[in-house]
Formats: structure tokens, C-alpha cells, sequence
């Protein structure tokens, strides 16, 4: 027969545990990653006693892990979909700060680059006026490569953090394939490793926070991780490192890559779908690279228009203009706009040469050219994927041979190889817009070579009997003969001689007294020119007009501007750039190019910031339904305490009862 | 549901943490008075602010040129102004020099008087501006306009450049005006010489000749008129003839074709408006011409000095008489044409400013329009802010005791 006894004893034990459960759950309320346990009471195996089956007490059968597989996983999930917001809006905020403030941003500078530039057209012989427009200049440039500096070191922070998730990543699968080893034998040897399983999951949680990643269960309560497109980060207690290299076809870009344990790289690729790391990544590529190149097309706009414009000007010291701003077809600025492939075919001399020739056709996009055989070529714009003849109709996709000449979006690429042709598989990256932010700098050394003037000026001749009015002038091409066979000099200056109403010739008036033929002679002119011919042959690189009716022997003559100190003509055209549609096919103006840019940042920083409250709600949610079934409540694991504890002192009554059975029994014998 | 402990925690935690961002965030906006800090607030309204707010610059900017520009031209009005003054004292000198009862000396202290307004003259055209630039020499403004030519008159050093300015995205206004077109360039009465054939053989000569109405010449102006003399035993007559079709001029008081009109040394031959003097004894075909000068320019300060010369230089005697009054008639029309073309300008300059004070007055209004258009778009909402401000503070306090409330529930707290 059951011990009444024992049955008291299996009582005070399971009730014992059930204490030892509940104090455990208190003791680890604020456990991160703890899932509340639960004794699972059942009764003793019942003894046959003669007919029937008397029991003979309780047990504990387990200590239950309280969990729900479904919500884990969806929790895993919104973790990593609110890592990646959360990292991404914090990029976005700073980028939104850089550029959208008026002091740290670059409308701030445009402005007063501008409107010093007014002040000193309006008083071109000011030294001081044109002292202030040099240095706004000078800020403006300075407000570039600032600008292009905080951006490159945004990126180089980005690359850090990506190294610094990258060996988290990997000492997380580490922790991960460890735990699984433990967790196998544990399983193996019959029990429920509720801690570990705790931990490994705490662990999981880590890891959807820097990347996501997608787990398998396999046997014996195991999993394998996977990440990217579907690499294996982690199988079992196996474990590939996550690790980076340099991009062959970019070597200033690194890529993702998971090594294998014979030491072979697979390349992840830049999208992983969500966690810090999808986050950093996105933000590199998707922001930052965009907004460098916005800020170098701006850059190049101001720089293009200004030093075409400054170029055909007159200095205060009677020379002509030259850059106002870094040319934006330097050599040096040209060598930075190609990055070669490394594996590109030896010897590698191959030369691919980007100039800008059409600022208002300028994307913002980067470009990649690769060839498919030595005179086959394809052509892709990165932003949309466009390609040869979609991007532009005179890109077939053949070359004659080299030297050859691609034109695409405001940009000529010329192709050359020494050593001969090139090669399928050889690739380059074409980055047009990306450097110049930071190449721009202030050309004009002193406020008096600042050209507001123009070099060319009319005289109408004091005897002229007609009606006619000459027009101010204008160079067109200051490279011409007339201004670079002598400095600071027309040579020759000329004269418009009328010898009628409609008819005329142009002379060399070098001895004004007695004009001479000019070498070759042009005579015979009819007046009005038939348009769009002007009154000077397009070969003088200069131009005027003449309105009215002139009469025969009225003489019109120009000659270099010399002393021209009050003439502001370059100026003003200089100063109609802030409102010239130069970019964007001539829609927008720099200053526009700009503001749409950081309205851009600004929606898609908008954006972010409603991602990550989104993603925080539902994290919130999904956190609120895993603890709802797993975290321990200490109002319940009171209640536990006093069911077990008069569970226990009612267990210990019956021990106390068979006592009293058995001295009862023994005082009757006695 | 199941509440765990530490969820319970958390989200009271996160609700406090919620309220002290909303009212820090409010806070914000009130002591800024902005609604927006950076395009991210409000993407929609963001590139309206950078818009309006280049706008505004902009007009501001042109405010200056406009400023700048009235301030040019204002001192161009002044200085031209005060031309006018001394031209019309000029004026006043010449007609006085022409009244036949004046003596010699009277007319040589009229002279010395107008050899001052020249220098005075000489010094407005050459006025400097604020800049110390001279307003009058084009482009060259480091240039001094006039100077005095060695051979005498005087010599433009400028040129024929304008000054414009910027006054709104399109239109630009000229501040300035060559001292070229203003003070030189200035038709003169067309005049003529008289040239004695090369053939001829007699003593005869021409003396000055003399234009004495310049209208009717005017009329005859460009044709050229020829005298041919001819001699006949003692009798020396005369013939004029139109150059250009041979036809022959009536003139004389009273009126007569004038053919072979009987020659008198020394007595003018009057014709279409001009006399010609001629003296000695012709030959038999000895021809003289009228020939027109080609039009002529002179400058202000040339014409002014030509008369003060001419007053001081010209006696009595009915040639001089003559000479005189042409000169002073010249001197007048040709000083007309000087206050044509200076009135002009100042004319021309007059309607810039009124453009610039209208383009002004429109800047202004958009300026106000897009101001208000900003302060719409960016600024804050006072009284709506401060609502919300009171209304989150007090939800933030609400927060705060319930959770101080909350917390203390346990059932810990009874067993004891």
C-alpha cells in the first residue's frame, strides 16, 4: 500500500519546485530575452491494489518554456525592419540639417554670392565691391568642398559602422552555432534546455537588429541562418564569416561578401532587406552617392555658365577675362570622372575620357560602359538602368575603332588604347558630376582681374548724316586673331564705312585718318544683313548691330574697350545667371537645381521619419504580443506563490495526519 | 490580455517618453515662431520657402540697384540742370552781343564773360561722380572727358559706353550718358566757302563770305551756286547759276534773275540767303563758286568759345557787322541744338527714374506678397501652438501620475 506518508512527501516536493519556478520567473523579470516557465504537475504512476488503482501522489512531469514560435519570428522581423528605419532616418536627418539650413547648407551662400555680385556691377570701378564678390566667391567654393567633405566623411562614418556591424555580425553567428552545439547535446540528452534556447533566441533578436536574416529550424531544436539572397551565415555549429572587399569593378566602394571555410568570398550584394546594415547600406548608396552627385552638377552649372560668360570679359587691367571658376574640363577634374575596373584586360592603358560639353543636358546619374568585344560596347545610365540607343540615338553599340567618340546626357567620352583595341569584359564607371563639388575653387587672384567689362567698344562716326545707331558690342570667341596677335589690343581695330544706304565694307582702322583694306578684303556688304548673318563676318569673334539707315560715308568703328572701367556689360550677363535655366534641360536654374535637391532630401527624409514610427509601432505591437505570452507578470507569479505555498503546508498537513493515523494505531496495540 | 511586468514598464516608460518629446518639440516651435526648421517638416511647403525666400533676396537686391541707379542718374539730372542754367546765361550773352548799339569794349567784357562759362561749361562736363569717376566719359571713366586740343577747340576723350543696371529679371536701365552724345556730336547751320576758279586770270578775290538768312540757305543747302563774270569792252557784268542744273538764281533787292548783272567791286553779291563779297577787277570768264561745307559737327564748349572769340575779335564796319550777326546767329541756333539734345537726355532720364520708381513701387508689393506667402508657409501659429502646448503638458502630467499610480499596484504589496 501507498504510503499515505509518501503521497504527503510527492506533494511537499512537486509544490517545492512549483516554488522553486515561480521564484525563478521573479528573479528574472527584467531578464532580457527571459521566457516565463511553468511546472507541468501530473500524477504519480496509480498502484494496482486488488480491483482497482489507487494513486500514490504527484509529480512534476517538466519545467515548460512559455513561447509562441510565430510571434518570435514576427518580432525577429520588425526588429530588423526598424533597425534599418531607424538607421536610415538618422542618416537622412543629418543630410536633411546639412543642406536644408541657410547657414549650413548652400542657398545660404548662393544668395550672397549673387547679390555681391550686383554690388559690384553696379560700381565695377570699386575695388572694395569687387573685393567682397572674390570672396563670397571664395565662401561659396569653400561652401562646396565643405559641403563635399561632410558628405565623404558621412560615407566614411557609414563604411566604419558597416566594418563594425560587419564583426558583429560574425561574432553573433559565432555565439549562435555555439549555442546550437550546446542546445544539441542538451536536446540529445532528453531534456528542454529552456536558458539556452533563451539565450540563442536573445541572440537571434541581436543579429535582426544589425541585419536580417532568415532562420531555419532543423533537427534537435538547431537552426541555420541565412542572410542577403539566401547566403548561409550560419548552418548548425557551422559558421561562415561575414566580411568585406573592394569592389573590382569601384575600387573606392567595398562590398559584402561571406567567406566560406575553404577562405572563398561570395558576394552578398549592397540590398539586404532590412536591419542597421540594409539601413547603412541603402543610405551609402541610395543618398549619399546621389546627393554628391547633385551637389557637383550644381557645382559644374555655376562653374560651366560663370567661366563661359567671364572668359569673353576685360579685366579692370584692360586683359581678357579668364576662369572665374575651376574649368570644369580640366585635365585633372577629367581624370577623376573614369574609374577602371581591376580586371580590366592588361596592359591597362586603356583611356576613357569624359568632358561635359552641354551643361543643361547633365544628369545626376553615373554611368557604366562596358564592352562586349573589342569594337561592341554597352552603355548603361545606373539611375534607371537605360541603355545605348534608349539613352541616346547615336549610341549603336559599335565603334568604327579607336579613337572613337560617344556622346550621351551633355557628356563626350573619348575612347583610346595604345596598345591597341579593347577588350570584351573591359568596364569603367563613368562619374561625371561626382568629384566637382570639391574641385571648384576661386580662378581670379585679384579684384582687378575680375572681368565685368566687355573688350570690344562702338564709336559712331561724328559726321555721320544717317540715322543709323551701332549696338555696344559683343566678343563671341575671344580666341580669334583680332585679340591674340597683340594683348590688350583689337588688332586691327575696324571700321564700318557705309558707301550707301545699303551697302557696305569694313576696313582696318588702324590709322583711323585713312582706313585700309583688310587682309582678306571685305567689301561690297549689303546692309541689312540677311539674318542670321550679323554686320561682322562670324570669323572675327566679335559682334555688333546697327539699326536704322545709315548714309553714305557714315562710319561706325569698333575698337578694344582700353580704360573701360565703368562698363559692367560682362557683369550683367554674369549676374543673369542666377536666373538662367541652365540645368535639367533648360528648366532649372542652379539655385533651383539645388532647392530641389534638398526638397528631395527633405521628402525622402520626411519619409524615413514615418517609416521608423511605423516600424516602432509595429515593434511595439509585436514586442507587447511575444511578452504578453512569454514575460513574467508579478502579480501572477505572486498568486503562483501562495498556490504553492498552501499547496506545500497542505501536502506537509497530510504528512501530519499519517502520523496522527499511525500513533493512533500504535497507542490501540499497546 | 496578459500584461508582463516589464512590458507594463516599458510602455509607461515610452508614454512619458512621448509627452516630454511632444512638448519639447512644441517648445521649440514657440521660441522660434517657426513651424518649419528643415524641409523634412513639411516636404510640400519646404521648396515654396526656398523659392519665396531667393525671391525675396533677389528683390531686395534689385531695391539696391534701383537705389543706385536713381542716385546716378539724379546727379546726371543735377549736373545737366546746371549746364542748362549757364547755356541759357550763354544764350542771354549772345543776344545781347548782337544789339548794333553795342560799342566794341561792351561786346569784349561779353566776351571775357562767356571765356568764363566756357571754363565753367568745361568743368560740369567734366563732374565727377561719388566714386570720383567722371560721370560723362562712357566706359572710361578714369578718363577726363574734355580737354583743351593743342590746335585749339577741344578734344571728347570718352567714349560712347552706358551704365546699366538691373532693376528686376528682365529690365535694365541706363544710369549713364556719354558726354559724346551729349555735348558733342552737335549739328552747326550749314555754311559754305567761296572758291575762285583755278583758270581764272583777273585780280578779283573773294572776301569772307557771309550767311545772312540762314533759313532761305538752308533751303538751297546742299546746291552750290556759281558766278561767272564777263567783260565786255569796260562793262563787267555778272551771271549765278545753280551748279546742279545750270538754271539761273534770282536774288537782289528788289528780286531779279540775276544774269549779267552789272559788277561793283566791294558790293555784295546777295543770293539764296548768303552774300558774297568780291573785290578787284575780274577777266572776261573768271568764275567763283559758292561751294556748300559738308555738314558739320562741333561740341558745346567749341561753339561757346568760337563766339566769345568772335565777339572779342570782330570790329565795327558793315562786313564785320555782317560777320557778326551770322555768328551770333549761328551761335544761337547751334546752342538750341545744344538744349535739344541735353533736354533730351534729361527727358530720357526723367522717364528712368519714373520706371524705376514704378518697377519700385511693384517690387515692393511682390515683396509683400511673398513675405506674407512666407510667413504663411513657415510661420508658426501662435495660438494654436500654445493650445497644443497646455493641452500635451497637461496629458504629459496626467501621464506622470498615472504611472506613479500604476507602478505601486502589486500584490506583493498584501503579502505579508
Amino acid at each position: 500500500m501507498a504510503s499515505l506518508l509518501n503521497i504527503g512527501l510527492s506533494g511537499l516536493s512537486s509544490s517545492r519546485i512549483g516554488l522553486s519556478v515561480t521564484g525563478q520567473n521573479i528573479t528574472n523579470v527584467n531578464t532580457e530575452g527571459y521566457s516565463r516557465q511553468s511546472a507541468e504537475f501530473g500524477t504519480r504512476t496509480p498502484e494496482f491494489f486488488g480491483g482497482f488503482f489507487l494513486g500514490s501522489g504527484a509529480e512534476v512531469d517538466t519545467v515548460r518554456r512559455i513561447t509562441n514560435q510565430f510571434l518570435v519570428a514576427n518580432e525577429r522581423t520588425d526588429i530588423a525592419v526598424f533597425g534599418k528605419a531607424e538607421t536610415f532616418s538618422g542618416v537622412m536627418d543629418q543630410l536633411d540639417q546639412l543642406f536644408s539650413n541657410a547657414d549650413s547648407g548652400l542657398s545660404g551662400n548662393l544668395s550672397t554670392f549673387y547679390s555681391s555680385l550686383q554690388t559690384a556691377v553696379d560700381d565695377p570701378s570699386s575695388i572694395e565691391a569687387r573685393q567682397v564678390f572674390l570672396s563670397t566667391a571664395q565662401s561659396l567654393s569653400q561652401k562646396f568642398q565643405s559641403l563635399q567633405d561632410q558628405l565623404l566623411t558621412l560615407q566614411n562614418d557609414i563604411g566604419q559602422q558597416v566594418e563594425a556591424v560587419v564583426v558583429q555580425v560574425s561574432n553573433l553567428a559565432k555565439e549562435i552555432a555555439d549555442l546550437n552545439g550546446q542546445i544539441n547535446v542538451a536536446t540529445n540528452s532528453g531534456g528542454e534546455p529552456n536558458d539556452l534556447l533563451d539565450r540563442r533566441e536573445q541572440a537571434l533578436r541581436e543579429l535582426s537588429k544589425l541585419v536580417d536574416a532568415r532562420v531555419i529550424p532543423i533537427e534537435n531544436n538547431s537552426v541555420s541562418i541565412s542572410i542577403g539572397s539566401g547566403q548561409p551565415l550560419v548552418v548548425g555549429t557551422d559558421v561562415f564569416a561575414l566580411t568585406t572587399q573592394v569592389d573590382p569593378a569601384n575600387s573606392s566602394v567595398r562590398e559584402l561578401a561571406i567567406r566560406s571555410a575553404s577562405g572563398v568570398n561570395t558576394v552578398v550584394g549592397n540590398s539586404l532587406g532590412g536591419g542597421l546594415l540594409g539601413g547603412l547600406l541603402d543610405a551609402q548608396y541610395g543618398v549619399i552617392d546621389n546627393a554628391l552627385n547633385n551637389l557637383g552638377r550644381v557645382a559644374l552649372g555655376l562653374s560651366g555658365e560663370l567661366n563661359s560668360i567671364h572668359n569673353l570679359g576685360m579685366d579692370l587691367d584692360n586683359n581678357l577675362g579668364g576662369d572665374l571658376f575651376t574649368d570644369i574640363n580640366n585635365a585633372a577634374t577629367v581624370s577623376n570622372r573614369t574609374i577602371s575596373s581591376a580586371n580590366n584586360s592588361l596592359p591597362q592603358d586603356q583611356v576613357v575620357s569624359v568632358t561635359v560639353s552641354d551643361l543643361s543636358k547633365l544628369t545626376t546619374s553615373d554611368y557604366r560602359l562596358t564592352f562586349t568585344g573589342a569594337n561592341t560596347y554597352v552603355l548603361t545610365r545606373t539611375s534607371d538602368g537605360a541603355q545605348n540607343a534608349a539613352l541616346d540615338p547615336t549610341l549603336t553599340g559599335n565603334i568604327a575603332g579607336l579613337p572613337a567618340t560617344l556622346t550621351v546626357d551633355g557628356l563626350t567620352v573619348d575612347l583610346s588604347r595604345p596598345s591597341g583595341s579593347f577588350t570584351a569584359g573591359d568596364s569603367f564607371l563613368l562619374q561625371p558630376t561626382r568629384d566637382f563639388s570639391n574641385d571648384i575653387a576661386v580662378q581670379v587672384e585679384r579684384a582687378e582681374f575680375l572681368a565685368l567689362a566687355s573688350p570690344v567698344r562702338t564709336i559712331t562716326g561724328s559726321n555721320n548724316t544717317g540715322t543709323a545707331g551701332i549696338s555696344a558690342g559683343e566678343v563671341i570667341d575671344k580666341t580669334t586673331a583680332f585679340f591674340t596677335t597683340t594683348a590688350r589690343q583689337l588688332t586691327p581695330p575696324v571700321v564700318i564705312q557705309f558707301t550707301g544706304p545699303t551697302s557696305y565694307n569694313i576696313l582696318d582702322n588702324t590709322n583711323p585718318s585713312a582706313p585700309v583694306a583688310l587682309v582678306p578684303p571685305q567689301a561690297g556688304l549689303t546692309y541689312p544683313p540677311v539674318s542670321p548673318a550679323g554686320i561682322l563676318p562670324a570669323s572675327f569673334g566679335f559682334q555688333v548691330a546697327i539699326n536704322g539707315t545709315p548714309a553714305n560715308g557714315d562710319t561706325f568703328s569698333v575698337d578694344y574697350n582700353t580704360g573701360g572701367v565703368l562698363d559692367n556689360r560682362t557683369g550683367l550677363a554674369l549676374t543673369k545667371v542666377q536666373t538662367t535655366d541652365l540645368l535639367n534641360n533648360g528648366k532649372l536654374t542652379a539655385e533651383a537645381a539645388y532647392g530641389v535637391f534638398t526638397q528631395e532630401i527633405g521628402t525622402r527624409t520626411s519619409t524615413a521619419r514615418r517609416d521608423l514610427e511605423a516600424s516602432k509601432v509595429l515593434l511595439e505591437q509585436s514586442q507587447a504580443l511575444q511578452q504578453s505570452v512569454s514575460g513574467v507578470n508579478l502579480d501572477e507569479e505572486a498568486a503562483s506563490l501562495v498556490e504553492f505555498e498552501q499547496a506545500y503546508n497542505a501536502s506537509a498537513q497530510v504528512i501530519s495526519i499519517a502520523r496522527s493515523i499511525f500513533d493512533t494505531l500504535i497507542s490501540a496495540v499497546r | 490580455m496578459r500584461i508582463s511586468t516589464h512590458q507594463a514598464f516599458l510602455s509607461g516608460l515610452r508614454n512619458l517618453l512621448d509627452g516630454q518629446a511632444n512638448v519639447s518639440g512644441l517648445q521649440e516651435q514657440i521660441a522660434t515662431g517657426k513651424r518649419i526648421e528643415t524641409p523634412a517638416d513639411d516636404p510640400v511647403a519646404a521648396p515654396q520657402i526656398i523659392a519665396l525666400n531667393r525671391q525675396i533676396d533677389l528683390l531686395n537686391q534689385y531695391q539696391k540697384n534701383a537705389d543706385r541707379a536713381t542716385n546716378r542718374l539724379e546727379l546726371e539730372e543735377t549736373t545737366l540742370g546746371n549746364i542748362v542754367d549757364v547755356l541759357q546765361r550763354v544764350r542771354q550773352l549772345a543776344v545781347q552781343g548782337g544789339d548794333g548799339a553795342l560799342d566794341f569794349g561792351s561786346r569784349q567784357s561779353i566776351s571775357i564773360e562767356l571765356q568764363q562759362r566756357v571754363e565753367e561749361l568745361m568743368g560740369l562736363a567734366n563732374s565727377r561722380g561719388t566714386d570720383n569717376e567722371f560721370i560723362f566719359s562712357g566706359y572710361q571713366s578714369d578718363t577726363q572727358p574734355f580737354v583743351r586740343a593743342s590746335g585749339g577747340g577741344f578734344n571728347y576723350q570718352g567714349d560712347e559706353g552706358q551704365l546699366f543696371l538691373a532693376i528686376t529679371d528682365v529690365l535694365t536701365v541706363e544710369t549713364s550718358d556719354s558726354g559724346k552724345k551729349l555735348f558733342t556730336d552737335i549739328p552747326v547751320p550749314n555754311d559754305f566757302t567761296v572758291q575762285a576758279a583755278g583758270a581764272n586770270t583777273g585780280t578779283a578775290t573773294a572776301q569772307v563770305p557771309v550767311v545772312t538768312n540762314q533759313a532761305a540757305y538752308d533751303a538751297f543747302y546742299p546746291d552750290d551756286a556759281q558766278i561767272t563774270f564777263s567783260v565786255v569792252g569796260s562793262t563787267t557784268t555778272y551771271s549765278v547759276t545753280r551748279v546742279s542744273n545750270g538754271a539761273a538764281i534770282s536774288g537782289g533787292v528788289p528780286s531779279q534773275p540775276l544774269t549779267n548783272i552789272p559788277y561793283i567791286a566791294g558790293e555784295g553779291i546777295a543770293f539764296e540767303g548768303i552774300e558774297v563779297n568780291i573785290v578787284g577787277a575780274p577777266a572776261n570768264g573768271d568764275q567763283f563758286t559758292a561751294l556748300h561745307s559738308s555738314p558739320q559737327k562741333s561740341d558745346m564748349l567749341t561753339i561757346v568759345e568760337d563766339l566769345a572769340n568772335g565777339l572779342a575779335t570782330l570790329g565795327d564796319g558793315p562786313l564785320a557787322n555782317l560777320q557778326r550777326g551770322e555768328l551770333i546767329s549761328d551761335a544761337l541756333q547751334s546752342l538750341d541744338n545744344v538744349l535739344t539734345s541735353i533736354n533730351k537726355t534729361v527727358a530720357k532720364i526723367g522717364s528712368n527714374l519714373g520706371a524705376i520708381e514704378t518697377v519700385g513701387e511693384a517690387n515692393a508689393e511682390i515683396k509683400l506678397f511673398a513675405q506674407k506667402t512666407l510667413s504663411q508657409a513657415e510661420d508658426l501659429d501662435f495660438t494654436e501652438a500654445i493650445s497644443q502646448l497646455s493641452q500635451s503638458t497637461f496629458v504629459l502630467e496626467a501621464a506622470q501620475q498615472s504611472y506613479l499610480k500604476v507602478s505601486n499596484l502589486s500584490l506583493f504589496n498584501f503579502l505579508r
